[in-house]
């Protein structure tokens, strides 16, 4: 179990490291999300928005950095290796891929914490937001970090095997669910009524759902929400492991020569 | 002394471009505990299949391989834990002070006493002044010795060895295979690829030839070397080699020619010959200059079974299995 832990551990231990020597993901964390945030919300305040709106969309930004940085940071982790051609020394290591996963999702994870932090601090300086229910806003973002992880997993998968191109996709598809679940909008209101029943069963739709909650925007399905971000990890933690294994067979992990 | 590694059977084939390629081709090895084991043959000969295999990143079609005596396959993360792997064409992750770097692979290994350990395998690779600089920024041969060090961080069993001389200049890679002999000393077992016979022949107690996916050859320098040589040959500098070549074609299992007037070759069958030879020229009125045994070089023995493909009919109408000189 400790040795787990450790493997585990040397994934925070790269991601910090990395993090403090390289300005390019320092900026990953300090500028761009307070640029994202300011961009919506001067929008927002600029279109003279009702308060409601403007705390829909900070506490939609937050769930979505959420997700953002959980995948990205599965992914990212492991290209990295794969840029800086080590990527056979991580794969020959006793680390499994669970370990990988959970080791990089932390990271992840962390990051989001300490922009969410930044946030926080930011707007409510500037528009004197307070969470209004801690323990809803606490959930939500555990489901965010669990619908992250799972994206990671499959985002880590496709990695596997065809390696950066996975990075791509890693920056893609988060965009595509948030899109689809409506971070700073209502489905109900934007897409067509074919379209809903699948969006309605997306976590991230249901999660997006529990924040919106907060301020009165949405009516929250916890149970469904827990059951299909269950089921979302656990097919995407199949998924990883079919890649993983298709990867090794087709010679395509790794290459030491 | 057991076996280290055991290889029975290993098959591997690609999709490539459409066709089918054969990577491997029922691969059989056993590398004994404690030497140093050389891997020679071609680009796209199998190499870099078989040391993927062992090292749990590559699935084989058919067979199995196991490091001290862990399936590579099935029980892949406890035969990492006790094997480690050196590349030549593996880089270093970026972003990360030597030091940190070696802490990372400490981390992934559940190396105890970590920072000690850290310590120890920098000043065994003499990179004490490079520790805080970052790994992406050592010189060629600088990042070969921090490889070594972050593979003696886990203190293995087995250590993969692939060209890990390859691009350094003629320094650095004096210190790499002095670090290496220090390491045989150790008792580590070590499977060596690289493409130069000289480093082979002066590292690996035994080696095996390798070419389209199968052994061709497994032996010692001198047991390779032996197969190739079906008549030894001498050759005798001295004043009149006509007279020379006389008196030794009278000897049974001795066939002598003049090659110029100062220089006479005799092929023998064995050396066992010598004591005749020697005492007929203790006979002859020629003054004998010089005589030396002339032996093939590991890079003729290498050429010559590489090229050799079992099936292929020789000049003289033999395969190279025939000839003896595959297995």
């Amino acid at each position: 179990m400790m040795d787990s832990l450790t493997r585990i551990y040397s994934q925070v231990y790269k991601s910090f490291h990395t993090l403090r020597r390289n300005t390019f993901r320092l900026a990953d964390v300090l500028i761009w999300p307070l640029i994202f945030l300011f961009t919506l919300t001067f929008f927002a305040t600029y279109l003279g928005s009702d308060a409601v709106y403007l705390q829909m969309i900070i506490l939609g930004m937050m769930g979505w950095r959420m997700i953002y940085f959980l995948n990205l940071e599965m992914v990212s982790s492991f290209v990295d290796e794969y840029w800086s051609k080590s990527l056979a020394h991580l794969l020959i290591s006793p680390i499994s891929r669970f370990e990988l996963a959970v080791g990089s999702a932390i990271s992840g994870f962390l990051k989001a914490v300490f922009v969410i932090c930044i946030y926080l601090v930011a707007t409510h300086v500037l528009y004197g937001f307070n969470v209004s229910d801690w323990p809803t806003f606490v959930l939500a973002l555990s489901f965010f970090a669990v619908i992250g992880f799972s994206m990671g997993l499959v985002t880590l998968g496709i990695g596997y095997y065809w390696k950066e191109e996975s990075f791509n996709l890693g920056f893609i598809w988060p965009d595509v669910i948030v899109l689809l679940s409506g971070v700073y909008f209502s489905v109900d209101a934007v897409y067509p009524a074919w379209v809903l029943p699948a969006i309605n069963l997306l976590p991230s739709t249901l999660a997006f759902n529990l924040l919106k909650s907060m301020v009165g925007l949405a009516v929250p399905d916890i149970p469904l929400l827990a059951m299909l971000s269950l089921l979302w990890v656990l097919l995407a933690y199949l998924f990883n492991g079919y890649m993983y294994e298709k990867a090794r067979r087709a010679g395509k992990l790794a290459r030491l020569g | 002394m057991g076996d280290a590694i055991v290889i029975r059977g290993i098959s591997k084939t690609y999709r490539s471009g459409g066709e089918t390629v054969n990577a491997l081709d029922s691969v059989s090895l056993a590398i004994r505990e404690g030497e140093i084991f050389g891997l020679l043959g071609p680009n796209g000969a199998g190499k870099t299949s078989l040391i993927s295999i062992l090292a749990g990143i590559l699935a084989p079609d058919a067979g199995y391989a196991e490091v001290v005596g862990l399936n590579c396959s099935k029980e892949a993360k406890k035969a990492q834990e006790v094997l480690n792997v050196v590349s030549g064409f593996t880089g270093v992750i970026y972003s990360l002070s030597v030091e940190e770097a070696l802490m990372y692979y400490a981390l992934l290994y559940n190396v105890r006493d970590a920072k000690k350990k850290i310590a120890s395998v920098i000043k065994l690779v003499r990179l004490e002044n490079a520790r805080h600089l970052e790994a992406d920024d050592l010189s060629s041969g600088m990042k070969q010795r921090y490889q070594i060090a972050k593979a003696l961080l886990s203190d293995p069993c087995v250590l993969i060895l692939d060209e890990p001389t390859v691009g350094l200049d003629v320094e650095s890679a004096i210190t790499i295979r002095d670090i290496v002999k220090r390491l045989r000393k150790e008792g580590r077992t070590i499977l060596l690829t690289t493409h130069n016979l000289f480093e082979a022949e002066e590292l690996c107690d035994r080696m095996a030839f390798i070419n389209h996916g199968k052994i061709l050859a497994t032996g010692t320098v001198d047991e390779l070397k032996e197969r190739l040589v079906r008549k030894r040959t001498i050759e005798i500098n001295c004043s009149d080699s006509q007279e020379v070549v006389e008196r030794l074609s009278k000897i049974k299992g001795v066939n002598a020619t003049v090659k110029s007037g100062r220089l006479a070759l005799v092929s023998v069958d064995s050396y066992a010959r010598m004591k005749d030879i020697m005492a007929a020229l203790a006979g002859v009125k020629s003054e004998i200059y010089n005589l030396s045994a002339l032996e093939p070089t590991l890079e003729e023995t290498y050429l010559r079974i590489i090229n050799n493909k079992a099936g292929k009919r020789g000049a003289r109408g033999a395969t190279g299995k025939e000839e003896g000189l595959i297995e």
